[in-house]
């Protein structure tokens, strides 16, 4: 019974990967011109995106992809282009601060594009879940395609688990069991000074949302008009963080940390915490960590439901006002087509968007350490977030003031997060009068 | 009179030929400030008066963003004050400091080389590494630095999230980082003191006290009024250190001028108002070093 279901299941994927190869790419000659790709990263990523250039340049010998790495300045580098009349023709998308772009005018409106792809929509687009590819919508215009995606699981050091006699987390865990595993792992000296915590969380909300979206709690509702920072279901996710940190002592008060990042002098990596969610872009540099570690599910609130990730998508999109829309587009659907999601796994670059990618050995060769089925089923059950413009804004003056006040200061959970609610709710009403900036 | 006239004509020909020579010299420097320094400058102060999201035709909104920052920007006295107060822990300090290791290095001791090397070395230092080992340094819990107050029985605190201690952090990092920079130039200064004013101090029975009140300040004042300027403008612009190490937190108490402006022109897509910013930091420099070029008369001695 086994082999037969054995059978059924390799058939299934043979020909649900079958179907996506329905889109085969073959030499096009009649599409031309010379297009920049423009993305943020480190060198090697650069490169990794050159060698997917060249494969796609065999299919269009006449369009020649140029890549453009601007690392740390990314932002200023598009935005002057931008200012400039010379926009980068593609260009890579960030799931929250896509549409503030989308909406100042950066960004080609993909519709019609698509309209005129129905191929590709049928066997691309239409495969990924709304959840991931919905980021990359306004008001029902697409303004980028979903190449890649990442997720967030419970990393936890095995070495602490071990030492502390806690067992492993899986998907079982909920919020008691982190709390109750968090309070076992914390550790302190003769001096009653803390050499270890049970788990972090960091000042940036984005790495924490999925605590949130466990409570049912979206920040933004998804109609993308009102925020519910202040629901009950909120407060509760605030209050149980801000508990471990000032009440239990068990998490330390978050640290400063520049540019949005997750790694601080103290988080999951250093060493000196037992537990962090953190994003699957680390894996490839968790490789190399000096200790034992593992990823498990996120937890759920209360069990009665399974736990589920956040997810941080990112897409192409083309530059408003580009000279060869064509070509930017043909390149733009390569990278999130299947065979350009292969190459994208294979150069270890992020997850793929389409399913279809996820059964094959470049995915899985995509950590020795984490279990990739896990990464895998967090990909396609894995919510993005609910994507507006002026984010960095709503973020800055309102969101952020509100964590480090909850979480650093202790202060009013309810106070805070209804001051924040409101701030964000007034933004959101303007942004709905169409004023993006 | 064909003689006179062609030694004239191959005169002036020489003289021409000079001034285009020099005019060719100059050009490169004078092309490059017109280009990249005069035009985006006066571009900045004609966008002050735009509502513009780098993209798109400017609109115009007469004084809306000058009238904004004073009335409807809730952050922007937090961040002027933090600019402020940036600069007041600063100026003093990266000045004493420098200074006094500018006298250290100068002094004709055994490895004198080697201090000055390793004084120099932070300013080679990258703004990011220095952010982060300085990161883990004030860190609450892991840091060295209240693991070593532990040791002596001192109790520490979260230096970078005590919104008391994040910008003396800043500032001290900054100074770290840039008082080699500024040691050097004193001791260029200190170099260029002639030796018999300390010789007749000497005979005149000067302690060394004495002779630094009244040789070595005065001499040095024309240094101390060039890096004082500096340090100032320097410090007005503060970017890097914040943008690395905080991230102008927490609760934006480490947000800067220009940190400010770089999210309100590239984040928020508010050029216009990122350019209005730019020229109030622009006109409070300007008026600082106004005073400072007006009161120097009363203690910069460019005489011996």
């Amino acid at each position: 019974m086994k082999k037969v279901l054995c059978v059924f299941l390799m058939m299934a994927i043979l020909l649900s990967v079958g179907s996506v190869n329905a889109l085969a790419w073959e030499v096009n000659t009649e599409v031309s011109g010379e297009i920049t790709y423009l993305t943020w990263g480190e060198p090697s990523r650069g490169d990794s995106m050159q060698r997917i250039a060249d494969v796609f340049m065999e299919y269009y010998p006449n369009v020649k992809v140029t890549i453009d790495c601007a690392g740390d300045n990314f932002t200023t580098k598009f935005m002057t282009l931008a200012a400039a009349g010379t926009p980068a023709d593609v260009v890579l998308v960030n799931e929250l601060y896509g549409t503030g772009y989308y909406c100042n005018g950066m960004y080609e409106n993909l519709n019609t594009f698509l309209e005129q792809d129905p191929e590709y929509k049928a066997e691309v687009m239409d495969k990924i879940p709304d959840d991931v590819k919905n980021v990359f919508y306004w008001k029902d215009e697409c303004f980028a395609l979903p190449t890649m995606n990442y997720v967030f699981s419970l990393y936890y050091n095995k070495d602490m688990f071990d030492a502390a006699g806690v067992p492993y987390p899986d998907e079982t865990w909920t919020w008691e069991t982190v709390r109750d595993a968090a309070n076992k792992l914390t550790k302190k000296d003769e001096n009653g000074v803390t050499t270890q915590y049970g788990i972090y969380f960091t000042r940036e909300i984005v790495y924490e949302f999925s605590w949130f979206y466990n409570n049912g709690s979206y920040i933004i509702s998804d109609d993308r008009t009102t925020c519910d920072l202040d629901s009950p279901a909120a407060i509760e996710t605030w209050q149980w963080m801000q508990d471990m940190i000032h009440e239990d002592g068990c998490a330390p008060v978050p640290d400063t940390t520049a540019g949005g990042s997750q790694l601080s002098a103290m988080s999951f990596d250093t060493g000196n915490v037992a537990m962090q969610l953190f994003g699957s872009w680390m894996l490839p540099t968790y490789e190399t960590l000096p200790f034992n570690w593992g990823a498990a599910p996120i937890p759920s609130k209360d069990g009665s439901k399974p736990g589920f990730s956040s997810s941080c998508p990112n897409g192409f999109a083309i530059g408003k006002g580009t000279p060869y829309p064509e070509a930017a587009w043909e390149f733009v659907k390569f990278c999130t087509s299947e065979e350009g999601q292969m190459l994208i796994a294979e150069e270890g670059l992020a997850q793929p968007t389409l399913e279809s990618v996820m059964y094959t050995d470049a995915f899985q060769k995509g950590s020795s350490i984490a279990d990739m089925d896990l990464i895998r089923e967090s990909l396609l059950t894995c919510k993005g977030p609910n994507a507006v413009p002026r984010w960095n804004e709503i973020l800055q003056n309102y969101i952020s003031v509100a964590v480090d006040n909850i979480l650093i200061y202790d202060a009013d959970v309810e106070t805070e997060a209804k001051q924040c609610a409101e701030g964000v709710n007034q933004i959101l009403e303007e942004i709905q009068q169409g004023i993006y900036n | 009179m064909t003689a006179y006239s062609g030694q004239r004509r191959r005169c002036m020909t020489k003289r021409r030929r000079e001034f285009w020579a020099g005019m060719l010299f100059l050009a490169p420097n004078t092309l490059g400030f017109l280009l990249f320094t005069l035009v985006p400058v006066l571009a900045s102060l004609a966008l002050s008066f735009f509502d513009w999201p780098m993209v798109g035709t400017p609109t115009f909104s007469g004084l809306e963003n000058f009238q904004r920052m004073f009335t409807g920007d809730v952050k922007f006295y937090k961040v002027l004050w933090n600019t402020i107060y940036y600069t007041l822990l600063y100026v003093p300090t990266v000045l004493v400091f420098s200074l006094g290791l500018g006298l250290l290095i100068t002094r004709k001791l055994r490895g004198v080389l080697t201090f000055r090397l390793l004084y120099y070395l932070p300013v080679l230092t990258s703004y990011v590494a220095a952010a982060m080992v300085f990161q883990w340094i004030f860190n609450n819990d892991f840091g060295l630095l209240n693991y070593l107050l532990r040791c002596i029985g001192l109790q520490g605190t979260n230096w970078l999230t005590n919104k008391a201690t994040v910008m003396p952090c800043v500032a001290f990092v900054s100074v770290w980082k840039n008082v080699g920079r500024y040691m050097i130039i004193f001791m260029a200064g200190l170099q260029s003191i002639p030796k018999p004013l300390y010789e007749a101090a000497r005979i005149d029975g000067a302690t060394f006290w004495k002779q630094f009140r009244y040789v070595t300040i005065p001499m040095l004042s024309p240094t101390t009024f060039f890096l004082l300027i500096t340090s100032m403008i320097d410090s007005f612009k503060l970017f890097d250190i914040v943008w690395c190490m905080t991230g102008g937190g927490p609760s934006d108490a480490t947000r800067t001028l220009v940190t400010y402006i770089y999210n309100v022109s590239f984040q928020n897509f508010r050029m216009g108002y990122g350019c209005a910013l730019s020229w109030l930091l622009f006109v409070i420099i300007f008026v600082f070093t106004a005073v400072q070029m007006k009161c120097q008369s009363k203690w910069v001695q460019y005489d011996m």
